[in-house]
């Protein structure tokens, strides 16, 4: 037990190291990128057709404070950001904890939909993929499922749009109606707003449905084919009994392993459709501070949470799996 | 003994001789769905290696049509109301716009002229494989100043069969380099970790781990800011997909080490270790051929993944622009609401798109499913 | 007896007489009465006496509704109290508009694409009338000159009030000005538009109706500031002063009872440090120290005040106390809300503009997406007007390359006259602008005032590939390898890096123009790089051709001397002769030095900015510098675009603008106030 609880530890100062090591190269990463937050800001004015100087960007940097040497910048930074603290957002002159406020949980809501939406399709059609031999419901499945990876999710969001607008007059965007938009929480509201989220998470999930439908087949017929397989179907096990029995939960431990990395990956995916869509959360918050106004606070802050959730994730899931698999388990207690 | 025997023994013999991929072939030719995309598969990277050859135009805007921008595509036929011909030809068109038609371009066939298509034309020049000097091209019109569009054309009047083609051809050389790249960083890395365990493991998976989580897009965006300005668009996509390679490979390098934390442990990893193998040749000839299944099916896997990231970060103004043909670019003139209704022929290299994506997923499988060495049960 | 039973009739008819109502005179009907000193409008006592009548106000029914949801705003008083003395009469366009509606808008994000919004409602000194030639008054009664340009007094409206009720005098100007313009406190450095000569001006008020600007030198473009930008010379003294320390002893501590660190923290979070009316307002940056505060954000003089904010849009509704009234005595603006959403991607705009959930929209709504609203016009029941614009797409090449081979190229005008006239620039209509546009040279100015000679636009703009092939073969660019390519006189290979951004234009046109170019043996490579790229490598001087959207008034180059001192733009805009600005900047120590023709130019649009508008001197000056512009062709012109404007079929009184275009602030001169909906 006592060494179980070292490897607890061990994995939770780990994931603490990770989340710094992130902030760091986010971070800095921003800082290689041409044109800073005040000659971004400044820019939104020019288009407005106004002459800006030198003089009038160097003033601003000094203002929003980017003239301070990096490494004071970030560590003012990764303190405040431990304490949930993320300072003002410098395009939008606002509190970053208040606008993030919350369009994180939002964002992390539509995320985790989608991948449970794509495990409940993938685990039973791939279980199915993986042992049946009907080669016509195999194909036909797998083809739908991965017509999903195929079709770039923006070209799909764009496109049921589209119908939507010309066929049913009906623009689809926003995560609320009008009444609901400045509402307090309740339940209505989160009814109104599963109305509006049914379509991200519709497009995301179908996405990652092939990802998780290709690892799931792919796990399921690994095991199938094993030796324990065969005796517990010498034993008189046939059928869905069998299969759920022993080979798709030895399966799923791979699966398990990797959930907090496939959120990273739909949630990579979300600001694109989310722009589409003019979903007003973190994703296309994140869209905005790193390909266009280089908000570093901002783009910094939606990472930092954005790893901590995964982190987490892959904490609990590592604990999850060490209880589960004893063939982890011995050999991490080497 | 006679010959039928002889034949069953000689298969026999030969499938308890043959190397492991004689196995693994044999086992996917029985496969009709992984053939079908096999063959879909190899189709397409044939046309995108003779891409120059077989398209009638340069795919730049040297190549454009003047008279035909955003035409639709264009099939020749062999008769009409004036009787049938042996070669297959076009009709002339008259084509106008102006403020009543809403500034779309307006056609009129001419019925009495033809246009006449022929193979093997001479056309532009270009340079086959990038050696061979040629000008002939697999077809095109007898009328050097008429050009058909069997896809038809886009806003400026590039031919889009063209274009699709010499887009194939980039998308796969890019995503070829990404995914090579993040193959054997992920073996290496990911073999390491799963062998030796204990503390090395544990800092390991903390740097993969970090370097999963970095989201693409600042990443993407400050190796573009260190590329020299004066590299071509294409020569920086290749960097980018050295960056995208380098930060691809820790799905699969944590597989791996999950794999064999589980495997090491096996007896016949203990045999080998008896007979005095050293850990090198244990990982390379005992350990990662146990899972081969999953590393065929990452790497066939990952390579629209490489396309399809670059698609995405094209959309959002980093990867590759017009003018480059890259599939992904292609991608993006489509995701315009006008085109969407009105010019729907732009679709068609999403269509290439998504069948080379599905042949490379199903062909994954395949192999998958032939490499597994317990699958005999099976089908 | 009679006598006076008579007279007393009289007494009481004749006034009945002169009370007669005023007539409702619309530009498209006059009805008879005889226009005011200014097209459009009229002052009070112009119209009254004009049409003999006496004006009766009336008022939005829904106002006190409206009035009740801006934040720290009393009971309302009558109509009459609440306009100025001499309110501002607008004669509306077709017809007297009715009360209600909501404007709906989009924008591309908090403080980005939201200029031709803002415009609907914008409020300042003065404002150009639509024939973009006249400047009419405004918020001010008059103005005037001393005789050397040195001296602007303005006059204001007595009675005229914020939108809170408290009373707008000249005081409030001079707040602006002295507390806010030069306080380093909130501006930093000072903005260019608030100098003259370099040195701050002297704002007095000699009394409550009166502003005096004193100059340090003559300044005539200083009008430009006040009716063409968004500049609005003026904030509410009682309302912000409360917080300002040297105004009110007490302003600290006030701050910090609502959750301040000081008064200037309060000062800066209205304001936004920065004229500009699109910076987020205290609901949306502090939305929980707001409520300690008097109002949610500050008092205007705009058509509409905000009443809500968040990061998805903004609200606004009807300004009670605005100081416009139409011709029938109904207080301005007809529309009672406006509400305005933020979109960030194009093609999402366009969808929504297709299904006619906008009002008006003019910017970011470019010309190639005009097939697809014509398209969709009826069924959207909108329409979209096409108007000529003002900026044009220009490519420049870089004269003080670092390249000394490639400098000494680009610098010999044969070169790039042979470049320009290479350029197939009908083609270029015809592909990206569906020929609508004018193929033209750059002249600087634009629109060219009448009394330069109109020849300039189209120097050196036709197509001629072998007086182009002849120009360059003289200057020693030939083809020593046969590989088909130019090359440079010392032999090596000639090719042009060209980088471009798409906000500038579109990348068919550069990829028209590389290839004509690529037609007379000038080889380039073409990359499309982002708006942050360009500018930087521009900065360091690294590329060899550049290009831009470029051009502006005579009124912009009265107030600012960018296009024709190197490097010919600001930051954001294209800019050539990095180095000659270098030795411009360091007087002669770094850098390399012009020819004369660009010290000419440097001397020119010093005359031009102080000489009077009209004058001998001016003149001279004008002609002297579009001249030494187009026939150096620093910059080549493209083609001049036409820009497509978006309006609902419920929308009325709008007229089709004569430009659309940034410049005189969009909307402005054509009154927007006095817009109406429908059903």
């Amino acid at each position: 037990m006592l060494q179980f609880g070292r490897f607890a530890l061990t994995r939770a100062i780990m994931a603490l190291i990770t989340l710094l090591i992130v902030s760091i190269v986010v971070f800095s990463l921003m800082e290689l990128v041409p044109g800073d937050c005040a000659e971004r800001y400044l820019s939104y004015k020019q288009t407005q057709g106004v002459a800006v100087s030198m003089a009038d960007i160097q003033s601003e940097r000094v203002r929003l404070g980017l003239d301070r040497p990096f490494f004071e910048r970030w560590s003012t930074w990764v303190v405040g950001a431990f304490q949930g603290e993320f300072g003002d957002s410098c395009i939008l002159r606002v509190n970053i904890a208040e606008l993030l406020g919350s369009k994180f949980w939002i964002s992390l809501l539509i995320c985790v939909s989608s991948l449970v939406l794509a495990y409940a399709i993938a685990i039973p059609v791939g279980i199915i993929a993986a042992s049946s031999r009907n080669a016509f419901l195999n194909n036909s499945l797998r083809i739908v499922s991965y017509l999903g990876l195929a079709m770039p999710n923006f070209l799909l969001a764009l496109m049921i749009m589209l119908v939507a607008t010309v066929y049913f007059g009906e623009t689809l965007t926003g995560l609320f109606s009008a009444e609901y938009r400045d509402a307090p929480w309740s339940w209505a509201r989160f009814v109104d707003l599963m109305k509006h989220a049914w379509l991200p998470i519709f497009i995301l999930g179908w996405s990652a449905t092939a990802f998780a439908l290709q690892t799931v087949r792919a796990l399921m017929s690994d095991e199938i084919g094993k030796l324990y397989v065969t005796a517990a179907k010498a034993r008189g096990l046939y059928g869905a009994k069998l299969l759920w029995r022993y080979p798709a939960r030895h399966a799923l431990g791979p699966i398990v392993n990797s959930l907090g990395f496939d959120l990273n990956r739909i949630f990579n995916e979300l600001p694109i459709v989310a722009l589409i869509l003019t979903l007003t959360e973190a994703g296309s918050l994140l869209i905005d501070a790193l390909a266009k106004s280089n908000d570093q606070q901002l783009a910094g802050a939606i990472i930092f949470l954005l790893t901590a959730s995964i982190v987490t994730l892959n904490f609990l899931t590592d604990l999850l799996l060490a209880v589960m698999d004893p063939r982890i388990r011995k050999s991490i207690l080497r | 003994m006679n010959i039928s025997t002889k034949n069953i023994q000689d298969s026999k013999e030969s499938y308890f001789t043959a190397s492991q991929s004689q196995l693994i072939w044999a086992r996917f030719k029985k496969q009709r769905a992984a053939m079908i995309a096999a063959g879909v598969l190899g189709f397409i990277i044939f046309i995108g290696i003779f891409a120059p050859a077989i398209s009638p135009y340069d795919p730049t805007i040297a190549g454009r049509d003047k008279d035909y921008m955003n035409g639709a595509p264009q099939i020749p036929s062999f008769c009409d109301k004036n009787g049938c011909s042996l070669r297959p030809f076009l009709h002339g068109v008259e084509r106008t716009r102006s403020a009543e038609t809403n500034f779309r371009w307006v056609e009129e066939p001419n019925e009495d002229i033809r246009h006449y298509v022929e193979l093997f034309s001479e056309g532009a020049k270009y340079d086959l494989f990038g050696l061979i000097p040629m000008d002939t091209h697999l077809f095109g019109m007898q009328d050097a100043d008429k050009k058909i569009h069997i896809f038809g054309t886009d806003s400026s009047g590039k031919d889009i069969f063209s274009r699709t083609l010499h887009a194939i051809f980039t998308s796969l050389q890019v995503g070829t380099l990404g995914v090579l790249i993040s193959f054997v960083l992920a073996l290496v890395i990911g073999g390491v970790s799963g062998y030796y365990g204990g503390r090395l493991d544990s800092v390991i998976q903390m740097v993969t781990d970090a370097v999963r989580t970095i989201p693409a897009i600042p990443l993407v965006m400050s190796v573009a800011a260190f590329v020299p300005s004066e590299w071509t668009a294409e020569q920086r996509f290749f960097m980018i997909a050295i960056i995208l390679g380098l930060i691809g490979w820790p799905t699969l390098a944590r597989r791996v080490r999950t794999h064999l934390l589980t495997e090491r442990n096996q007896e016949y990893v203990l045999a080998a270790q008896l007979c005095g193998a050293s850990s090198s040749h244990i990982i390379r000839r005992h350990l990662l051929p146990s899972f081969t299944s999953y590393i065929i099916v990452d790497l066939v896997i990952s390579f629209p993944y490489m396309v399809l990231t670059e698609t995405g970060l094209s959309f959002i103004g980093l990867g590759l622009k017009d003018p480059v043909n890259s599939l992904g670019v292609m991608l993006q003139n489509v995701t315009k609401a006008d085109v969407l209704l009105n010019y729907h022929w732009y679709f068609i290299p999403v269509l290439f798109f998504i069948a080379l994506v599905m042949a490379f997923v199903f062909v994954g499988d395949g192999l998958r499913d032939a490499a597994d060495p317990y699958g005999e049960s099976k089908k | 007896m009679k006598r006076i039973l008579l007279s007393g009739v009289a007494l009481v008819l004749l006034p009945g007489a002169v009370l007669a109502n005023c007539p409702n005179i619309t530009v498209a009907d006059m009805q008879g009465v005889s226009a005011g000193a200014y097209p459009n409008q009229l002052e009070l006592s112009e119209f009254q006496s004009a049409a003999s009548c006496e004006m009766n106000y009336s008022e939005n029914p829904s106002i006190a509704a409206l009035n009740s949801q801006i934040d720290g705003n009393g009971k309302l008083a009558s109509v009459a109290d609440r306009l100025p003395e001499e309110p501002l009469v607008i004669i509306p366009y077709a017809s007297i508009g009715q009360y209600g509606g909501t404007f709906n808008a989009l924008s591309n994000a908090t403080e980005a694409g939201t200029s031709d919004f803002l415009s609907t409602r914008h409020t300042t000194m003065f404002r150009y009338s639509d024939d973009l030639q006249t400047v009419v008054p405004n918020v001010a009664k008059s103005w005037a000159w001393n005789d050397d340009f040195t001296q602007l007094t303005i006059t204001l409206r007595k009675g005229h009030k914020w939108s809170d009720g408290s009373a707008f005098t000249s005081a409030d100007v001079a707040f602006w000005y002295n507390n806010l313009m030069m306080d380093t406190n909130i501006i930093e450095n000072a903005k260019d538009y608030t100098l003259a000569g370099g040195e701050p001006m002297v704002v007095t008020t000699p009394d409550a109706q009166t502003v005096v600007f004193d100059l340090a030198a003559p300044k005539p473009g200083l009008i430009e500031t006040f009716s063409a930008s968004f500049i609005q010379p003026f904030q509410p003294r009682a309302f912000l002063g409360q917080f300002h320390p040297d105004i009110n002893a007490g302003a600290d501590a006030l701050a910090q009872a609502a959750g301040f660190e000081s008064g200037y923290d309060v000062i800066r979070a209205y304001f936004g440090s920065s004229d500009w009316t699109d910076t987020p307002t205290m609901m949306f940056i502090k939305p929980n120290e707001v409520d300690n505060l008097p109002a949610n954000t500050m008092p205007t003089l705009e058509s509409h005040i905000i009443i809500a904010e968040d990061a998805e849009g903004r609200h606004l509704v009807a300004n009670p106390y605005f100081h416009q009234v139409d011709t029938a005595g109904n207080q301005l603006p007809y529309i009672n809300e406006q509400d305005e959403r933020y979109v960030p991607d194009t093609e999402v705009r366009i969808l929504k503009l297709i299904n006619g959930e906008v009002t008006y929209k003019a910017q970011s709504v470019s010309l190639d997406n005009l097939p697809i609203l014509l398209d969709n016009a009826d069924a959207g029941n909108y329409s979209v007007d096409v108007n000529p614009g003002i900026t044009m797409p220009v490519i420049s090449f870089n004269v003080t390359s670092e390249d000394m081979a490639k400098r000494e190229i680009f610098g010999d005008l044969r070169f790039r006259t042979a470049m320009s006239i290479a350029m197939n620039r009908d083609e270029i209509n015809e592909v990206v602008y569906f020929g609508l546009g004018e193929p033209e040279q750059f002249t600087g100015i634009t629109p060219l005032p009448e009394f330069i000679d109109a020849k300039w636009k189209s120097h050196e703009t036709g197509f001629d590939q072998d007086r182009a092939n002849a120009l360059l073969d003289e200057i020693g660019l030939v083809d020593a390898d046969g590989d088909g390519d130019r090359d440079l006189p010392n032999g090596d290979p000639f090719v042009l890096n060209i980088q471009f951004s798409t906000q500038a234009h579109s990348a068919q046109l550069m990829e028209i123009a590389a290839q004509n170019w690529v037609d007379v043996g000038v080889a380039s490579v073409v990359k499309e790089v982002t708006s942050d790229e360009f500018r930087s490598a521009q900065s360091a001087n690294q590329l060899d051709v550049t290009s831009w959207g470029q051009g502006g008034t005579l009124g912009v180059s009265m107030g600012s001397n960018q296009w024709y001192v190197p490097p010919f733009g600001t930051y954001f805009d294209t800019r050539t002769g990095m180095l000659w600005a270098e030795w411009v900047d360091s007087d002669g120590a770094n850098g390399v030095e012009p020819p004369e023709y660009v010290k000419g130019m440097m001397v020119d649009i010093n005359i031009l900015q102080s000489s009077a508008p009209g004058s001998d001197g001016q003149i001279g000056a004008g002609k002297r510098l579009v001249e030494a512009m187009a026939s150096n062709l620093l910059f080549l012109g493209t083609v001049k675009a036409s820009e497509p404007v978006y309006r609902s079929n419920d929308l009325q009184n709008i007229v089709q603008f004569k430009t659309t275009s940034y410049d005189f602030y969009r909307t402005y001169p054509y009154n927007p106030s006095q817009w109406w909906l429908s059903e």
